[in-house]
């Protein structure tokens, strides 16, 4: 198991959104919502473009996390607000892709109760995408 | 009848069964970006002590996303998800969701409140496994835009 201290930091990730990849999670997830997937749709919505869903972002920095404290199972609490769109790009446009910066630092260790709290940032076009992102971990 | 405060408090299912398959679950694991491990490898798995794949962290909204669609399936709430934009999302977990696991969902509409001309409304989705022991519960917040005004 990894030793978790407080200022420990998860190093930063890049992960890039295509379309293909919103079409690949609408389909593991089952939401179709067209405001990810139909540029007439997000448009007529008034979205800036056609935006990932918020759960791929949480759902990659899920995986950041997990990584960082060693298994899925050791993740006790996640959660986030979404503060930004993202918006991805079409296939044929120049980039195609949404490029996110995910990091995270250790801000609590109770031994205790041997959880650990990691406060997450997801950063997108220069900007922070999530607020109150934070996971509680188990460190047993 | 939209989405308005009278909605807090009532409660959608306990739905029908539902058993996790085993390739759903890797499916979902593979888009948000997992490529090894035990949650798309069987092996894996076993080598970390489970019976069979284990769900991604955040796979529990495949499970409660169904639940909250009850607020647009039922016609007298007609909730337009091509207006809704996600603007929160919380799991609490007592395990993970593992293959093979067969689950119920139950979905509370626990907030609904204006703000700037917006509708937000919070659900608890609760997972609970066979022997009624609670696996895991999802808060999601949406934010319901009103048809026909532009997002900024």
């Amino acid at each position: 198991m990894t030793t978790l201290v407080v200022g420990a930091e998860i190093p930063a990730q890049v992960v890039h959104f295509t379309r293909e990849d919103l079409r690949a999670y609408a389909n593991a997830s089952g939401d179709h919502n067209p405001i990810h997937l139909d540029d007439a749709v997000a448009a007529a919505v008034g979205l800036p473009g056609v935006i990932a869903h918020g759960m791929l972002t949480m759902g990659h920095t899920a995986r950041v996390i997990s990584d960082f404290v060693g298994g899925v199972e050791k993740v006790q609490s996640f959660s986030v607000r979404f503060t930004r769109p993202v918006v991805v790009p079409p296939q044929d446009a120049q980039p195609n892709s949404a490029e996110l910066t995910i990091s995270g630092v250790v801000t609590a260790i109770d031994e205790s109760t041997a959880m650990a709290t990691i406060a997450i940032n997801v950063i997108f076009n220069g900007q922070t995408v999530l607020a109150r992102a934070e996971a509680r971990v188990s460190i047993s | 009848m939209a989405v308005t405060p009278e909605l807090i408090g009532r409660v959608f299912g306990p739905g029908p069964t539902l058993v996790l398959e085993r390739a759903s679950l890797i499916a979902f694991a593979r888009a948000v970006g997992f490529s090894e491990g035990p949650t798309i490898d069987e092996s894996s798995a076993h080598a970390a002590g489970f019976s069979d794949v284990v769900a991604a962290p955040t796979y529990a909204i495949v499970l409660t996303l169904d639940g909250a669609a009850e607020l647009s399936r039922d016609p007298d709430i007609g909730l337009d998800f091509s207006h809704v934009v996600h603007s929160d999302q919380r799991f609490e977990y007592t395990r993970p969701l593992v293959a093979g696991d067969a689950v119920t969902v139950t979905t509370t509409v626990e907030d609904v409140k204006s703000l700037a001309g917006n509708t937000i409304v919070t659900v608890r989705g609760e997972i609970d496994d066979s022997h009624l022991n609670r696996v895991c519960t999802a808060w999601t917040t949406l934010v319901i835009r009103p048809v026909g005004e532009s997002a900024s």
